[in-house]
């Protein structure tokens, strides 16, 4: 290396260079250049010396003399604060970053449903339907009933969860609406799809989806918007609701039995409701026992078109439960459901007594 | 801290936090001085989700991202809840609206997943997507 002449501050730029270079092995490159007229020539570096305190901060050569920082260099506490300012759908999906966000999310995930159902109404924080793929999580929250079947999950799982759910340890005080994003539409991005929580926004849901579904020919008319009126403590509370009249002559069966089901399942009844189809429904009652049967039977019978004589109501309740009981394996003519199903609708009136109920 | 060391001659070491960041501390410290000490030490959920910040701050937490974590940690440590909010509001605001590839290259994370592991969590993850 050569040097064009004495110069202090000369030397203690070669003296910081030289340090640098010994640290960061660029000895070779130093080795080639020379200090002329203030500036040290170099092949790679060039630095004026009254620059060079700005200049050793930002300079990329430093930076490579410290090791770039990897990832976020915050606590799990810091990350799961800064995960808590974004709504639930989205903190699952930060899991994906690293291992450290997914281990941090994971860890705490109940704490975040809980305190998302916490967020979304405290009237009915003991009710809330989590989605299938996260039992675990599920069997972590105490007090809540965690089904949310797929529309592509086989009705056996249905039942399986339904079993596994009432196995809880902690009580299940109420199970309630389940549903599922891809049968209906959700517009509310921040509420996470699986909670069904907030009776008031659940109805908007239905109503969303039966505006969607149905455009402006609703089947509802203005005044039936007060059969979805309801208090939110009633329903908590489990009080049996005022009936109302919804025409849902032009709907089609599946859809007045999963639209049916979810609205009366605002009035805060303990009865488990899956949207995804009637079967599902029934299946899931029958599991559950006759009490939810008699639901699932008062549920058909509420939003039955009006204009179906009794007779034929008794006929597509019937029909109804053959399928269900087909769509789950289970013998028909069973003498135990036979019985149940006769009963309910007897009660109902909508089976003269004495008339046999036949299940071929 | 300073009733924990209960002598007021005892010096206070602050090993985690460097003069550059302490400088920054005491300079949000100054300035919000007068702010109402917040009520309820339990975040609301209007609070908890809103990643709102004032101007002010929102200037103050324009530095490198070593230096905004810098301050983070250090409030942190100090236990300041309003600076350590303002910070990790402002990252949350930073991650806003970014895909997880996105987010790792703002903050140069490494994808530590394997491939296996991570379609494992997209498959957990697909019922929660639109």
């Amino acid at each position: 290396m050569k040097e064009s002449g004495p110069n202090n501050s000369h030397h203690t730029l070669l003296r910081r260079l030289l340090r640098f270079c010994h640290c960061s092995d660029q000895s070779s490159a130093l080795a080639q250049g020379h200090i002329s007229g203030g500036h040290l020539h170099l092949p790679h570096f060039h630095f004026h010396q009254n620059k060079w305190d700005q200049e050793q901060r930002k300079s990329h050569l430093f930076s490579r003399h410290k090791p770039e920082r990897q990832g976020l260099p915050l606590p799990d506490d810091v990350i799961l604060q800064i995960c808590s300012y974004f709504a639930f759908n989205t903190i699952v999906a930060l899991r994906l970053v690293n291992k450290q966000f997914c281990n941090v999310i994971n860890k705490h995930l109940p704490d975040i449903i809980e305190n998302e159902i916490r967020a979304i109404d405290s009237h009915v924080a003991n009710t809330a339907v989590i989605d299938m793929p996260l039992l675990h999580i599920s069997q972590a929250l105490s007090g809540y009933a965690a089904i949310c079947p797929c529309p592509e999950s086989p009705p056996v799982e249905v039942v399986h969860w339904v079993k596994k759910a009432e196995r809880r340890v902690v009580p299940i005080t109420k199970i309630v609406g389940i549903i599922r994003s891809s049968n209906f539409p959700f517009e509310y991005n921040r509420f996470p799809k699986p909670l069904v929580t907030h009776l008031g926004r659940h109805v908007a849901y239905y109503w969303k989806f039966v505006e969607q579904e149905f455009g402006q020919a609703t089947p509802f008319t203005a005044d039936d918007s007060r059969f979805f009126e309801i208090n939110n403590s009633d329903a908590a509370n489990g009080l049996v609701p005022k009936r109302g009249y919804v025409d849902f002559s032009s709907l089609s069966d599946r859809k007045v039995l999963s639209l049916g089901v979810s609205i009366l399942q605002l009035y805060g009844a303990t009865y488990l409701s899956v949207p995804v189809n009637y079967m599902d429904l029934f299946e899931a009652a029958f599991v559950l026992g006759p009490e939810y049967v008699a639901q699932w039977v008062d549920c058909v019978n509420i939003f039955l078109p009006e204009t179906k004589t009794a007779l034929q109501k008794q006929q597509l309740v019937i029909n109804r439960t053959q399928m269900a009981l087909k769509q789950l394996g289970i013998p028909v003519g069973g003498p135990s459901l036979e019985h149940q199903l006769r009963y309910e609708l007897e009660k109902r009136h909508l089976m003269d007594i004495g008339e046999e109920v036949i299940l071929d | 801290m300073i009733e924990d060391v209960g002598d007021a001659s005892t010096e206070i070491p602050i090993p985690n936090v460097t003069a550059n960041v302490l400088k920054k501390v005491l300079e949000w410290c100054e300035h919000h001085k007068g702010d109402p000490i917040a009520a309820n030490e339990d975040d609301t959920d209007a609070r908890k989700k809103s990643t709102d910040i004032d101007e002010w701050d929102q200037k103050f937490m324009q530095v490198d991202q070593e230096m905004l974590f810098e301050i983070i940690l250090a409030a942190n440590y100090l236990d300041i809840k309003a600076l350590l909010e303002v910070g990790c509001k402002t990252v949350a605001n930073m991650i806003k609206g970014k895909t997880p590839e996105e987010i790792r290259r703002t903050f140069n994370i490494q994808n530590d997943f394997t491939p296996e592991e991570e379609a494992q969590i997209r498959r957990e993850n697909e019922w929660a997507e639109d």
